[in-house]
């Protein structure tokens, strides 16, 4: 246990010199970014096949379970379910009404959908952040599959975050409810431009990230839909963020903050979208 | 002096844990959907190596799960969970002389010691410098849920990882009375 290599080396001078190396290590890689790939590159062979295999197992473990607790649940919703069908139906012909509206109001906004033009591939998320303060996750395509850093992430018709760095077979990205994010946007109704931050705080609390620095003349409101802008560095313009949940004056009368609900459930998220096309500079 | 054979085993168990613990924690554990806690996993097993084995391998354990952790999510930055994950490791393994190994009581004080270092770090670190989360919410949403899970993980696992870790010992000194006798 206590291995002596000829010079004196107690724990405490290997904590000190370790303190160094780590100190020397965060500098290099935040002010030298590239320096990190090969790095990550070599690990992701090693880690994401154990974590590919262990998505596998926990998917054919929920599998079962589900199974299982559906057998007896059977049973028991076979009662209720008799007694709830009047009322859905008067529910269900409601809610046709209802979408029919909400369609009509989708093209009002002239809302894309899809986005026929850019070059996507589908990814599934293999692990997610490995604690609790940051909202990151690795996916199972990467340099080999021809995904670079920055390049956009979504999910069904949302922005989901921005890739971080690559691995030859695996990806991070970086949401756009994580504490360092921020998103150059605008508010679709209004054409007023802000900025969307993402915050733990808030996510915690209500789900719901912050909008900065929002002109005091604008005319936002809450309901309206916040899309990324032509302004941002990395993100395409367009992509609905989602919508405005609150509005408010800041202390400094020049400029108005709110919150927005995302459009997508970062809760549930499995798979995504990743846009192969690069903002061009 | 250990012999070969058992310093290679040894080597192997820490290292199989290590990634073990790390796969379960992202791959499995964090894929829950609508669980918005995981109990840090890695945490556990550097603070339960730290506690069996003393500082030194307290000290290389925790840098190398710190690394392994930084690689994949730490940022920009490569060295940020290294360097606490270190301390944690070397911390937990200063106390390791103390107490009994085998005691409900140890692993649930140093992993509530480590958490609330680690969380500390984490916070002050992160947060505090960018002036992005109050101390009470951050408490109340991240530290207390993650607390309690975590403390149940550690039951569980450091007791795995010290029946393993004594019948290592056990068979180190076996083997090693032979030769002596």
């Amino acid at each position: 246990m206590n291995k002596l290599f000829g010079i004196e080396f107690p724990p405490r001078r290997i904590l000190f010199i370790m303190t160094i190396v780590c100190l020397a290590l965060m500098a290099v890689t935040y002010f030298m970014s590239d320096s990190a790939v090969p790095v990550r590159t070599a690990f992701g062979y090693l880690v994401v096949p154990l974590q590919t295999g262990m998505n596998f197992l926990g998917n054919q473990g929920a599998e079962a379970i589900d199974q299982r607790i559906s057998m007896n649940e059977l049973l028991e919703t076979n009662q209720k379910l008799t007694e709830e069908n009047a009322a859905l139906r008067a529910q269900l012909a409601l809610n046709e009404q209802k979408m029919h509206e909400l369609g009509e109001l989708r093209g009002l906004l002239e809302m894309k959908e899809s986005y026929p033009d850019y070059e996507m591939t589908g990814a599934t998320i293999i692990s997610s952040t490995s604690e609790n303060w940051f909202y990151r996750f690795t996916v199972n395509k990467g340099r080999l599959d021809g995904i670079e850093p920055n390049m956009v992430v979504v999910h069904g018709n949302g922005l989901v975050g921005i890739v971080t760095s690559v691995g030859d077979h695996h990806a991070a990205v970086t949401s756009i409810i994580d504490d360092t994010m921020n998103v150059a946007a605008i508010d679709l109704t209004t054409g007023s431009a802000c900025i969307v931050r993402g915050d733990t705080a808030g996510v915690m609390d209500n789900g719901t990230i912050q909008i900065r620095y929002i002109d005091n003349n604008d005319e936002i409101r809450v309901g309206d839909a916040i899309t990324t802008s032509n302004l941002s560095k990395y993100y395409l313009p367009d992509i609905l963020i989602g919508y405005v949940s609150e509005v408010e004056q800041d202390p400094n009368m020049l400029t108005k903050s709110g919150r927005l609900i995302p459009a997508v459930d970062f809760s549930t998220l499995d798979e995504v979208l990743i846009i192969k096309t690069l903002k061009e500079k | 002096m250990e012999k070969r054979k058992y310093l290679i085993l040894r080597i192997i168990f820490v290292v199989a844990s290590v990634l073990l613990l790390f796969t379960l924690q992202t791959a499995l554990l964090g894929r829950i959907p609508y669980l918005n806690i995981v109990p840090n996993l890695v945490l556990c097993c550097v603070s339960s190596f730290g506690i069996l084995r003393g500082r030194r391998r307290g000290l290389w354990i925790g840098f190398t799960a710190g690394l392994l952790v930084d690689i994949f999510y730490g940022g920009p930055m490569i060295g940020f969970f290294a360097l606490i994950y270190m301390y944690i490791g070397f911390l937990n393994g200063l106390f390791s002389k103390i107490v009994l190994k085998d005691m409900v009581m140890v692993p649930l004080i140093f992993v509530t010691g480590s958490e609330f270092l680690y969380h500390l770090y984490v916070y002050l670190f992160s947060y505090l410098l960018r002036r992005r989360l109050g101390f009470l919410e951050y408490v109340k949403g991240i530290m207390i849920p993650e607390f309690a899970l975590t403390i149940v993980f550690m039951l569980v696992l450091y007791g795995i990882l010290e029946s393993i870790n004594s019948r290592i010992k056990h068979a180190e000194r076996k083997g090693e009375m032979t030769i002596v006798a």
